[in-house]
């Protein structure tokens, strides 16, 4: 094969593969059934129209936006709660960071200090901090903040090291898995709101 | 609505605590959350509580919201939590508990932005379960599933596609268009001699 037979030959392998990029895309057996599915909605759904729901009313606009204001002005934009759909209160929230950072130091004291104790020798700082927290501001997301900025110290002084970089995650973690057994036991999970 | 710039910038001035910013994300989103909330619990006063509840954790958690996912996919991610960590609530309150007697909830702290509840919020019997407020399609859609509901609500009220809204659900693509399909056929089913006048 002489060199002009080989740059023939390279010429027509590429030109093949453009008119195979010319080649008109047949979709799966799933995307298949999934347009079949989006025909027979979009059939259906236009005659929902006919039960329009009520519009918010103008005052409680008002009241959402003044509220926002006002939390705004109080600076409580700091933090937010991980994960979790359920409404629940300060302080069970608190609890269930609590519990679940206690999981987490009592896990990392095990791994790290052999003769550092069981999970319940975590407990009594951890409760002491959480009182003072709960004490200095009722405000949740303030306390919230308060207290993992406490127990990052605890643990830094306890392991004497650096904060694992994977901690965050599985604190949060955690403090869904709780979340959610403290929503209950329902089929209906709810599905994670963190941002993305 | 999709992420554009304008909306971008307008959640990057909410993070930065602007005020004004936030209220044009509640002029822009406040009517569909409120319908989507008021379809899935089937109550006018439920809906207002938790769209206050809904904006509430919006400010919380916007300073962390870094524009991977719709905005609009986050706002009704979270309605839809709230809904139905309502309707579980509402299962097990007793009947006899009013409106103002309610656990604290994530809310308490703006509490001054409700007004008293009227005398028909307070009357036993505002959910949606008892369809006191409701009309033929809030009844059927009572009737339904709810993963069901949900679905045939997102896509109601909300501009995702459905691959967004399975997103949303934490479901696959199928599931989700599934869901509505059965949904709506069982909605239309129910609601026939309605929707044939």
């Amino acid at each position: 094969m002489t060199l002009d037979d080989r740059d023939i030959l390279a010429e027509i392998e590429q030109n093949e593969q453009w008119l195979h990029g010319l080649e008109t895309r047949v979709p799966g057996v799933a995307s298949l059934e999934h347009l079949k599915l989006l025909v027979r909605i979009a059939a259906q759904e236009h005659w929902l129209k006919r039960y329009p729901a009520p519009d918010v009313d103008p005052a409680l606009v008002d009241r959402i936006k003044r509220g926002i204001r006002r939390e705004v002005r109080r600076g409580a934009v700091s933090t937010a709660p991980a994960g979790g759909g359920g409404k629940t209160s300060p302080a069970a929230r608190i609890a269930s960071l609590a519990a679940a950072a206690a999981i987490v130091l009592g896990v990392l004291i095990g791994l790290y200090v052999p003769d550092a104790g069981s999970v319940a020798d975590a407990r009594s700082p951890l409760d002491d901090l959480i009182a003072t927290v709960e004490d200095r501001d009722s405000d949740y997301a303030q306390s919230v903040a308060l207290l993992r900025d406490a127990l990052e110290e605890v643990e830094a002084a306890l392991l004497g090291s650096t904060l694992d970089a994977s901690y965050d995650s599985e604190f949060d973690d955690l403090g869904s898995e709780i979340d959610d057994l403290m929503n209950g036991l329902d089929s209906d999970q709810d599905v994670s709101e963190q941002p993305a | 609505m999709k992420e554009t710039a304008d909306l971008r910038n307008l959640v990057e001035r909410a993070r930065q605590g602007d005020p004004t910013a936030y209220d044009v994300l509640v002029d822009l989103y406040a009517n569909r959350l409120y319908g989507f909330l008021y379809r899935l619990t089937g109550s006018r006063t439920d809906a207002e509580d938790l769209l206050q509840d809904l904006f509430v954790r919006v400010v919380r958690m916007l300073p962390r919201y870094e524009h991977r996912s719709a905005l609009e996919g986050w706002l009704f991610r979270i309605a839809t939590n709230l809904a139905r960590d309502h309707i579980r609530r509402a299962r097990r309150t007793p009947p006899t508990l009013s409106i103002h007697e309610e656990p604290e909830t994530e809310g308490d702290r703006f509490r001054t932005w409700r007004q008293p509840a009227d005398a028909s919020a307070q009357a036993p019997g505002h959910r949606m379960e008892r369809g006191e407020d409701a009309d033929a399609l809030q009844q059927a859609l009572a009737s339904l599933p709810a993963p069901e509901r949900e679905v045939v609500m997102l896509r109601h009220f909300s501009d995702m596609t459905f691959a967004e809204i399975a997103e949303v659900m934490g479901t696959p693509l199928g599931t989700a268009l599934a869901r509505a399909h059965r949904g709506l056929t069982k909605l239309r089913r129910m609601l026939a001699g309605d929707a044939d006048s």
